[in-house]
């Protein structure tokens, strides 16, 4: 079956050190804040933290993959983050290392999905992601998703 | 509190989800049946209902027949047998019990609804008293049983098509989706009377829808045959009148048919005349209902007395004619008397048909000019009983105005191929004699009188209001992807209307949309309605016209759209199916020709 395409990654930090979701997502939002493609940036945090209050996708509780579909965007944007320590989203659940949020434009309701497809179908691959959590550079980190995903 | 879906448990219960969605696409695509193939199932089942409830009937008359007169044979053939002044008391009694069993069924139908299938069709809104159709049913079954000179198939019709009503109403169908469904269960009623599916089919088209469309003609024939089917399957049904082999031998022999047609389309209109005339007789009378329908049995009683062939609905005798068991002279006061018989029962209000007697009468003066032919130019090898076979399709186009059904129905019930030419040619030529003297049928005089003094009866305007399907499946935007999931297996929709708290239409969940991805359970968790939403989805609102709703339907390839208020709330009312807006327009078509009703498009 082959491989679903992936965009290229709007922001990446290989070092997210916030001790929940909010502060981890935002230290992934704050970099794209001023890309042309966000028309308004203020809009799109509230979507996202809208969204993020009525539940989010994780893959085996390392995964957190947040999401926001909202007219405060212009095309789908995609920013990845690693925390190297790991952060709990329960008391109860393991800790989060890889982080990947997906903003999505209104009107292309199957782009979403279309990502959620994309990136699951390779981040069950426990090689793949050892090695994104392992990864020394943001270069090794994007070369082994461009690999790997794209 | 952040909610997070990760846990196998959940991910296993959804994997099962998917894959019975994954099966409902499947299916859907590959056995998906279209709104119209739905539409046909019902009506195959509207003529099972159909056939079952015309051979209970049938049985339930046969049943009281026997009681009453103490034989298993054909109407006439008792009567023949009963002492004569048994012959006076029966129809009398009958006609008594008749009125009883009206009167006292007021009482049980609570409040005046429609009851007749042509007027719930045409004029109304397809609904049809489940209970006031019982009180009249029996009331014809013991009008029928004791003798009355009146066709059984009214009934069976009648029941029919309130089994239709029942069960479109049971399935909440739209005014115009139900009236067909009725027009089905009426097809399906004639089709098990006369063992006759094409004639069924077309007597519904023509007379009561008044259009041969294929969307309405096709659920028709479909509720006819599965009629037929049921009717052959539990009884020894044949077709109903045998008939001898004829010869067409020369070109010339379509001269005298000629005269057939024309003397059945001038004819046609003086019996239906006399009905009525009865009718008015009767009604100027002002006696009680119980007095009226016992005086019916009187006259049909007294009429007996000398000719017990008047009783009944004319079938056995009509068979004597075409075997040529009856001569001329017998025929020619047969007939008269069959004739004031007739206009006793149906003017005195015995509930029941005409359809079965025009055939008669049809027959009778068939035979009687055949008879005459054969007099004037005995070398000429004119066949009687062939004239009384196109006698009785001239008599029936002629009394009906449809001759397509006349020649269709005769030719199924006497499947004597060689008649057709002399039947088509006399069929037409009485309709258009019939047209010229008398501007409208039975039917269409009954429905014209409905609409008249009963003007609650009509249908106000058909308009979208009219045609909204409710309980379309909905769920919240923060519905998961399992409730989702849930939603289209348990019901065969492709687009899944999403509604806020308020009931206010968002858009739609497609099912194309999720498609692609029901083999990867992973990401179903913790995708809600909300991120798949189509909000850019065409809707329309209720007052809107008949024409724009076809207009969106021509922009966009769907079965059906929301309807929505119109008053800038978008909350959801309903939905608009495609099938119906099309049945729904040929209906208006045939309604503006005929100017039955008001129409707003």
């Amino acid at each position: 079956m082959p491989l679903a395409q992936l965009p290229t990654l709007d922001s990446i930090n290989l070092d997210l050190h916030g001790s929940d979701l909010k502060s981890v997502v935002l230290e992934l939002f704050d970099p794209m804040r001023g890309d042309a493609a966000i028309s308004n940036p203020d809009l799109v945090w509230r979507d996202l933290m809208a969204r993020t209050a009525q539940g989010f996708l994780a893959l085996d509780s390392h995964v957190a993959l947040p999401h926001a579909r909202t007219s405060g965007v212009r095309r789908l944007m995609f920013a990845a983050g690693r925390h190297v320590k790991g952060f709990s989203l329960s008391a109860e659940a393991s800790a989060v290392q890889l982080v990947f949020l997906v903003l999505t434009p209104k009107e292309k309701p199957t782009e979403y999905l279309h990502m959620l497809a994309a990136l699951s179908s390779r981040l069950r691959l426990p090689d793949l992601r050892a090695g994104l959590i392992s990864a020394k550079t943001q270069a090794e980190f994007e070369n082994l998703l461009d690999g790997e995903i794209r | 509190m952040n909610r997070w879906q990760s846990s196998q448990p959940l991910q296993a219960v959804t994997k099962g989800w998917l894959r019975l969605v994954r099966l409902r696409v499947w299916l859907s695509e590959h056995f998906a049946p279209s709104e119209w193939q739905i539409t046909l199932f019902w009506a195959a089942l509207v003529g099972v209902i159909g056939g079952l409830s015309s051979l209970t009937f049938r049985e339930a008359l046969s049943a009281l027949h026997l009681l009453l007169t103490n034989s298993r044979e054909e109407m006439v053939e008792s009567f023949a047998h009963l002492e004569p002044w048994q012959r006076i008391v029966t129809p009398t009694l009958g006609g008594a019990l008749t009125g009883v069993i009206l009167i006292f069924g007021k009482r049980f139908a609570k409040k005046r609804s429609t009851t007749d299938y042509m007027e719930a069709i045409a004029l109304g809104d397809g609904r049809i008293s489940f209970r006031t159709s019982l009180v009249k049913s029996f009331a014809a079954l013991c009008g029928i049983a004791s003798g009355a000179s009146i066709g059984r198939e009214g009934p069976m019709v009648q029941l029919s098509s309130m089994f239709a009503s029942l069960t479109g109403r049971w399935r909440k169908w739209p005014v115009t989706s139900l009236r067909l469904l009725v027009a089905c269960g009426a097809a399906a009623g004639i089709a098990s009377a006369y063992n006759a599916p094409i004639g069924g089919a077309f007597f519904v088209a023509e007379i009561v829808l008044g259009t041969i469309a294929m969307e309405s003609l096709g659920p028709l024939v479909v509720s006819a045959v599965a009629a037929t089917l049921v009717v052959r399957q539990l009884s020894d049904a044949h077709n109903l009148y045998e008939v001898p082999h004829f010869n067409f031998k020369s070109a010339w022999e379509i001269g005298p048919y000629l005269v057939v047609g024309l003397l059945c389309g001038t004819l046609a209109p003086l019996f239906l005349q006399t009905l009525r005339g009865a009718e008015k007789l009767f009604v100027k009378m002002r006696l009680p209902l119980v007095l009226q329908l016992t005086l019916g049995g009187v006259c049909v009683g007294l009429l007996a007395f000398r000719f017990p062939a008047v009783c009944g609905n004319g079938y056995s005798v009509t068979l004597a004619i075409l075997h040529g068991e009856i001569v001329w002279s017998t025929l020619l006061l047969l007939v008269i008397c069959k004739c004031l018989a007739t206009a006793s029962s149906f003017g005195s209000g015995v509930p029941g048909g005409v359809f079965t007697p025009t055939l008669f009468m049809g027959a009778s003066v068939g035979f009687l000019i055949g008879t005459g032919f054969q007099h004037l130019w005995p070398n000429g090898n004119f066949d009687p009983q062939a004239f009384a076979l196109v006698g009785m399709g001239a008599f029936l186009a002629a009394a009906s105005h449809a001759p397509v059904m006349a020649i269709i129905l005769l030719f199924e019930m006497t499947l004597s191929y060689d008649i057709i030419l002399p039947l088509m040619l006399a069929a037409t030529i009485a309709y258009f004699t019939a047209k010229s003297q008398m501007g409208e049928s039975l039917y269409e005089e009954f429905l014209r009188r409905k609409a008249e003094h009963e003007p609650e009866a009509r249908m106000p305007e058909i308009s979208l209001g009219h045609l909204l399907r409710q309980g379309a499946p909905t769920v919240l935007p923060t519905a998961t992807f399992q409730e989702i999931c849930n939603a289209f297996v348990s019901t065969r929709i492709n687009n899944l209307y999403v509604v806020d708290e308020q009931q206010r239409f968002l858009g739609v969940v497609s099912l194309h949309d999720i498609k692609p991805y029901l083999g990867q359970p992973e990401i179903a968790v913790g995708v809600l309605a909300m991120d798949i939403l189509r909000e850019e989805f065409p809707t329309i609102s209720p007052d809107a016209g008949l024409p724009d709703a076809l207009a969106v339907f021509g922009k966009h390839e769907l079965e059906r759209i929301p309807i929505v208020a119109g008053d800038g709330s978008r909350k959801l009312l309903g939905s608009l199916a495609k099938n119906d807006l099309l049945v729904a327009l040929t209906d208006v078509r045939h309604q503006k020709e005929s100017g039955a009703v008001q129409v707003s498009v």
